[in-house]
Formats: structure tokens, C-alpha cells, sequence
């Protein structure tokens, strides 16, 4: 009962709290709305106003038409898709019928024939004319120029290159132009998520993560630990000031103490959380009720997780700078490396593995398993229990480090 | 020349019982680290009563009532408050106690109505009968009339008042209150004793502890008065004055001096028994006739070359007995 009170004090603080209202609303509202507007909208199509492109290879191992697939991708024109063999079959009629503005086929061998110089173009299939199918020939033909310009620098470099200092053999020759290509095709582009995500789909409808659908669980995992300033700041001058002690000489023990603020502080990020995905399932079309149950259960374990964090931020900061400080830092690691701007499964193996170790990380797995690949509670149940695990390992340490200031000392 | 007319008392055998003891203490210890904060402090505190815990900063008042609140586990001894262990019945002696810290213990984004329902509730009360203690204390601190304002907009005095009601909530029987009167005016402090005075004629048992002797004089049937962690001396007032016996006490102030040299040459006079310089360099001496060493205190100064500028002779009183007791003033650090 007296752990409900302390909770119900404590958010009655943070309310009186501007802060509150900043960072755990406005902010995090802004800037799922923003980031997700600026990198294309939603995970549907209805806010994607981008003219669908099917990118068909004939080229597959190629490492010009890789690069091909990735200038157009950058395009702010048109969106990628790679339809299926089913699909590559009727392709004509798919431009004819809408589903495709236009589509790009790259021809067997490109790759090989470009490098040795010979010139060859891809095949592209249009309405020319339609409005939208000019743009999207004028897409295609701005990346076809890049992509020569690239080509050229590269064996320009290789050329230079290897007039100082020949290459052992022909391995190492190819390796070279390959870097060189990527780099100056590289230049083109100022990296957006779309590109890279987009890299990963190879199927044209559903199960791809789109802007939307890793920025509204990514913001919400890192906006958890900013949320949580304004009641770390109510516990730690709590802690500061002789109201700590007092309720020390008050029936409730220090654990109750503990369990208190980590009510208010879970219950607090609770509500973030009903808001931000309210918002992101409203405006983005994220797709969060596909399986209530199992988002539920996410978002309870990253409450209560990010509630022990709170406390250990709490528990440890000597100045009131240090709670911010701390928070700041745990919000830019844990949403770095946890995946939380862009998916890991893209950033290699090391990056990947590192980032596995955090508990960001699993959160967004868990939202990510629903709204991404459509799973249901089964694929949360791993995700959850490393969050609970965590918990009780922040938890732990917290009790330590607050068992030894009250007993020894009220600071 | 002086004689010692009462030697200091033993600790623990000072009271001579009367009624029930409320606060029991036995040679309680606690250490920081190198620092002995409180050694083999021994009192006890009869139901019914105020007794005061003096003396200057650092003496181990608040580390004792931090013990005897079950804040600060003891090192060494015990302590029985209503005859229950703080060490072995901690919940039941929490019940029984109301505590004032020293620093003012407040949520100050709260209002004062919402800092006493929650202390309130934290001590048990629900409903209605939190409802009415609530009104009932807002009364009897006056701030009936600002129940709804932050306690942040609270001048020091009102903030001092709440801080002593919220700790009144639970209707307690036995009340520490440390340093309740620091940094406040005089009004607010008058309001203060007052009330202190009020509660201890409903029956509360009041340990109060303060580096004023005159807190300590109008307050308490007895005061034990502390320095660097021991208890030196114990007793009524009555009792502590009688220790420095028939000495008086002078306070001057002199200039066109180094304070520190005249301390010297006066302390060396037949008939001057301590000489103690204060923060403000005034000196404080205690001897055994003012009227025949005062010649002499004037011969010296003039010897000297200074001036003194006031002479101040006092009836003996605590600060007196401190000085007596440690060679320093109750003030000085
Ligand atoms: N938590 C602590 N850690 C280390 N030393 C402490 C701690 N609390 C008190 N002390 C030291 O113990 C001694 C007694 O301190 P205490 O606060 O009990 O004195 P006090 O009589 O209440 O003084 P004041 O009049 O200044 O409040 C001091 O030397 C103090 O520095
Ligand atoms: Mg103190």
C-alpha cells in the first residue's frame, strides 16, 4: 500500500515537472512524425507518394548492377521493388496496369561488359507517355549517368594506380576496381535508411522494415530512458534532501522504497509507450494490433526494464547534472548500438553481435518480431525474459548500492 | 580560587526516577570511518519529559538521533525507546517516534496539504481520519490559510513549522527534534518553542537537541551536553550550573591587539581560570571574582597598548559550564 502512495507521489511530482512533459511527450512525438516524414513516410503506401520501380537482375552477381540497384534506391523519385520470377514474367503488364510506374532489366553479363568498356544499357519498360512515367525514366537515366561516372573514375584510379605500383595478379586487380566503384558511386549518395533496408527486401509486398516500421519502435525504445530524467530527478533529490531519511523513520523498508519508484517510473514509461504507438498505428500505419497480446507483453518488460535503469541512474548520480548526464549517455548508446535508427541485421556481424548485448536491442526485436515479421507471442518470449533478465541484474545492483547509502550513510 | 563545586555526573545514573523512561540509551558508538561521531553515550529520558542534547557542531547530536531513529545502526551499545530495542524491534520503536530533522525533510514542488497526506499516508493514516489529522496540523502549525501553495514559495519559518507537523502526523508518543530553530526569526522560533512547550504539556516526551544554551535553559528539565562524540556532563540546569560554581563569566572585546596574545597574558593572571577566544573575536573569561580581576585585565590590556571596548559580566549559565568543562566556547569550533 505505501509502495502505491510513494508511486502516486512521485508521479504527482513529475507532473508539477516541465521536463515531463518535453521528454516524455513532445519530444519523442516530434520526432517519430519527423524522421519518419523526412525518410519517406509509412509503412504502407498511403503515405509514400514515390513512383514504384521493379528492378529485375539479370545480373545477379554483378557488382555494377549492384551498384545500379543502389543509386536508383537512393532516388527520391522512385521506390524499389524486386518482384518475383511469377511476377518478372508479366512485368509488361504490370506497368500497363499501375502496380509498377516502370521497370529496369538488367541484362546478363552487364557487370562484366561494362568493366571491359563495352557499352551496354539496361532495358527499361515505360508509359513515356504518362507524367509519372517520365519521371521515372528520368530517375533511371540520372542513376545510368552516375553509375558511368563512377564506372569511369574507378577504372581511371585502377589505371593510375596501377601505372605506380602493378597489381600481383587479376584477384587483386578486380578488387581493387570493385572498391573504387563502390566509393564513387558512394559519392552520389548521402545514405538514407530506405536504401539499405530496402537492399535486404527481396520480395515485393509485406515483410520488409520500412522507415515507419523501424523508426516508431526505435524511437520509442530510446525515448524511454529520456522520459525517465524528470522522475530520476524526483528519487535523486529525494535521496539529496532529508526527505529520504525521513521516510526511513516511517514504516516502509528500503526495498519498499525501491519497489516505489520503479512503479512510478514503469508506469510512467508505460504511458509513453500507449502513446507512441497509439501514434505510430494512427499515423504510420504501424502495425502494433497484429498481435496486441504479444506487443503487451513488450512493452510491460521494457517498462519495468527501463524502470531499473531509472533506478540504478537514480541511485548512482552524485549531482543532479549527473542524472542528465548519465541519461544522455545511456539513451545514445543503448539506442546506438541497440538498433534503435537503423536495423542491426545490416550493420555486420560485429556491430551486430555488440549490439545483441544490449537491452535495447531486444526490445526492439520484440516490437520488430510483431509489426516487421509478423510473428506472434511465441517470438516475443525470448526478447522478454533478456529484458527480465536485465531487470534483475540492474535491480540487484541498484538494491546493493542503496542498501549501503542508507545504512551507512543518508547521502 | 576555584573549587569544582559538583563533579560532572556518571552517565546513566543521572536520572533519579520518577516516572516510566521513555528513551533508554546505553553506551551507544558509532564510527565514520577514523572519525569517533559518538562514543559510549549513555542518558536516559522519563516519560513526560524535554531533555536537550547541546552542544557545538560536529558534538554527535544528529549522529545520535540518526541511532535512536533506527536510521544509523549502532556500532557498540543499545537503545530502548518505549521498551523497545532500536536494534532488535526497529518497526515497533518507528511507530512510536516522530522525527524533525534537521534539514527541512520536504517535497518542495508539493503543496504543504499534499506533503502532510502524503506523510500521512506513508505513517498509515487513511480516509477520513487522515482527512481530519491533516486539517488538525495544518491548525496547530498555522498554515491553514497556504495548505495549497509549493512549500518552494514557504519562507524558512513556515517551511520549519511544516516540517516539525508532518513529523506530529502519527500522533507519536516520543519527538526528536534536531536543531528545529536554525536560520529562522525570532518570531518563528518564539512560535516554535512555543508549541514544543505545548506538545510536552499534552504529554509528549521531547528530545531536542540544539547548540543554544538558552533553547536548551527554557526548554528541558534536564540537558546532557555533548562534545566530540561523549556526553560530558548531564543534569538539570541547576545541576550544570553548579558545577562552575561561584565563577562569573566576562565577555570583552578589545582592539589595537592580537586577541591570541592578551589571551595568553590574561589566562597567566591569578584568579582568571579560561580564557577562550570566539569567532568574532571577542574573548570570554571565567574567574573566580569579576570585581577584583577586572583592574587587572585593564593593567594588562594597557601594558599591551589596546583598547577594550566593552565588558559584558554574565550570571553563570551553560555556556559557562561548557567552558568550564572543555576550555572552549559552545560556539567556537
Ligand atoms: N555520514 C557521515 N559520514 C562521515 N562522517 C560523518 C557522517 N555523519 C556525521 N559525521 C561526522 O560525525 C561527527 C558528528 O556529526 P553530527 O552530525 O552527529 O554532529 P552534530 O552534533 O549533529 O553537529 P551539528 O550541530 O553541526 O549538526 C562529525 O565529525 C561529522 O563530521
Ligand atoms: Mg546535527
Amino acid at each position: 500500500m505505501r509502495i502505491f502512495t510513494l508511486a502516486f507521489k512521485d508521479l504527482l511530482q513529475t507532473t508539477r515537472d516541465v521536463r515531463t512533459a518535453v521528454f516524455v511527450v513532445v519530444m519523442p512525438l516530434l520526432f517519430t512524425y519527423f524522421l519518419i516524414a523526412v525518410n519517406g513516410g509509412a509503412s504502407g503506401s498511403s503515405t509514400d507518394s514515390r513512383l514504384a520501380l521493379a528492378f529485375i537482375n539479370h545480373d545477379p552477381n554483378g557488382i555494377v548492377s549492384a551498384q545500379f540497384f543502389n543509386l536508383l534506391g537512393n532516388s527520391e523519385v522512385v521506390r524499389l521493388g524486386v518482384p518475383d520470377e511469377n511476377a518478372q514474367a508479366r512485368i509488361s503488364e504490370q506497368v500497363r496496369d499501375g502496380t509498377y510506374t516502370a521497370a529496369v532489366i538488367v541484362p546478363a553479363g552487364y557487370s562484366e561488359q561494362l568493366i571491359a568498356g563495352t557499352p551496354v544499357k539496361p532495358q527499361v519498360i515505360v508509359d513515356q507517355g504518362s507524367e509519372s512515367g517520365q519521371s521515372a525514366l528520368n530517375a533511371i537515366e540520372t542513376a545510368s549517368d552516375r553509375l558511368q561516372g563512377a564506372l569511369q573514375t574507378a577504372r581511371q584510379t585502377t589505371q593510375t594506380f596501377e601505372a605506380r605500383q602493378p597489381f600481383t595478379d587479376a584477384t587483386a586487380r578486380q578488387n581493387f576496381f570493385n572498391e573504387a566503384l563502390a566509393a564513387a558511386t558512394g559519392a552520389w549518395k548521402t545514405p538514407t535508411l530506405t536504401v539499405r533496408t530496402e537492399q535486404g527486401g527481396t520480395q515485393s509486398t509485406g515483410n520488409q522494415v520500412s522507415p515507419a516500421t523501424q523508426l516508431s519502435p526505435g524511437i520509442l525504445v530510446q525515448f524511454v530512458v529520456l522520459g525517465l530524467v524528470s522522475i530520476c530527478v524526483v528519487f535523486f533529490l529525494e535521496r539529496k534532501t532529508q526527505t529520504l531519511s525521513r521516510m526511513l523513520t516511517t514504516p516502509i523498508s528500503p526495498l519498499g522504497i525501491l519497489l516505489g519508484h520503479g512503479l512510478a517510473m514503469a508506469g510512467l514509461i508505460f504511458f509513453q509507450e500507449i502513446l507512441l504507438i497509439t501514434f505510430g498505428q494512427i499515423a504510420f500505419g504501424v502495425d502494433y494490433l497484429r498481435d496486441p497480446l504479444a506487443v503487451l507483453l513488450v512493452m510491460v518488460a521494457l517498462a519495468v526494464w527501463a524502470a531499473s535503469l531509472g533506478l540504478l541512474i537514480a541511485v548512482f548520480a552524485r549531482v543532479m547534472e549527473q542524472v542528465v548526464m548519465f541519461s544522455l549517455i545511456a539513451m545514445f548508446t543503448l539506442s546506438t548500438l541497440g538498433g534503435c535508427w537503423f536495423p542491426l541485421e545490416i550493420t555486420g556481424p560485429v556491430f551486430s553481435t555488440i549490439g545483441h548485448l544490449t537491452p535495447s536491442a531486444w526490445a526492439m526485436e520484440g516490437f520488430q518480431n510483431v509489426i516487421v515479421r509478423g510473428q506472434g507471442i511465441g517470438a516475443v518470449l525470448l526478447p522478454v525474459g533478456i529484458l527480465m533478465a536485465y531487470t534483475v541484474v540492474f535491480f540487484s545492483i541498484v538494491t546493493w548500492k542503496f542498501q549501503r547509502r542508507t545504512s551507512l550513510n543518508m547521502a | 580560587m576555584l573549587q569544582v563545586v559538583t563533579q560532572p555526573q556518571v552517565p546513566g545514573k543521572a536520572a533519579n526516577h520518577n516516572g516510566p523512561i521513555a528513551i533508554r540509551v546505553e553506551g551507544l558508538g558509532k564510527n565514520f570511518d577514523k572519525i569517533q561521531a559518538v562514543q559510549d553515550v549513555s542518558f536516559e529520558v522519563e516519560e513526560g519529559q524535554i531533555v536537550s542534547l547541546l552542544g557545538p557542531n560536529g558534538a554527535g547530536k544528529t549522529t545520535t538521533l540518526s541511532m535512536l531513529a533506527c536510521l544509523l545502526r549502532p556500532d557498540s551499545g543499545d537503545a530502548w525507546i518505549m521498551d523497545y530495542s532500536i536494534k532488535t524491534e526497529a518497526a515497533a520503536v518507528k511507530q512510536a517516534i516522530g522525527v524533525v530533522p534537521q534539514e527541512i525533510a520536504l517535497y518542495s514542488d508539493l503543496s504543504a496539504k499534499e506533503n502532510l497526506q502524503f506523510w500521512g499516508k506513508m505513517y498509515g493514516l487513511r480516509g477520513p481520519k487522515l482527512t481530519g489529522r491533516v486539517e488538525e496540523i495544518l491548525e496547530l502549525v498555522g498554515l491553514t490559510e497556504r495548505q495549497k501553495g509549493p512549500v518552494a514559495k514557504f519562507s524558512g519559518g513556515m517551511k520549519r513549522r511544516l516540517n516539525i507537523g508532518v513529523a506530529l502526523l502519527h500522533r507519536p508518543q516520543v519527538l526528536y527534534m534536531d536543531e528545529p530553530t536554525v536560520g529562522i526569526d525570532p518570531q518563528s522560533r518564539r512560535n516554535i518553542l512555543d508549541s514544543v512547550k505545548k506538545l510536552n504539556r499534552e504529554g509528549m516526551t521531547v528530545l531536542y537537541t540544539t547548540h543554544y544554551m538558552e533553547e536548551a535553559q527554557e526548554l528541558s528539565n534536564r540537558i546532557i551536553i555533548m562534545d566530540q562524540g561523549k556526553v560530558i556532563v548531564q543534569g538539570t540546569h541547576q545541576e550544570l550550573v553548579k558545577i562552575v560554581g561561584e565563577q562569573d563569566r566576562i565577555n570583552l572585546t578589545v582592539s589595537q591587539v592580537v586577541p591570541k596574545e592578551i589571551a595568553e597574558r590574561w589566562h597567566a593572571l591569578e584568579g582568571v581560570n579560561r580564557v577562550s577566544l570566539n569567532e568574532d573575536n571577542s574573548l570570554t573569561l571565567l574567574v573566580s571574582d569579576s570585581n577584583l580581576i577586572l583592574p587587572n585585565l585593564f593593567e594588562v590590556a594597557t601594558g599591551l597598548g589596546a583598547r577594550i571596548t566593552s565588558v559584558d559580566i554574565q550570571e553563570p549559565n551553560l555556556e559557562a559550564v561548557f567552558l568550564h568543562l572543555t576550555g572552549r566556547g559552545l560556539r567556537d569550533s
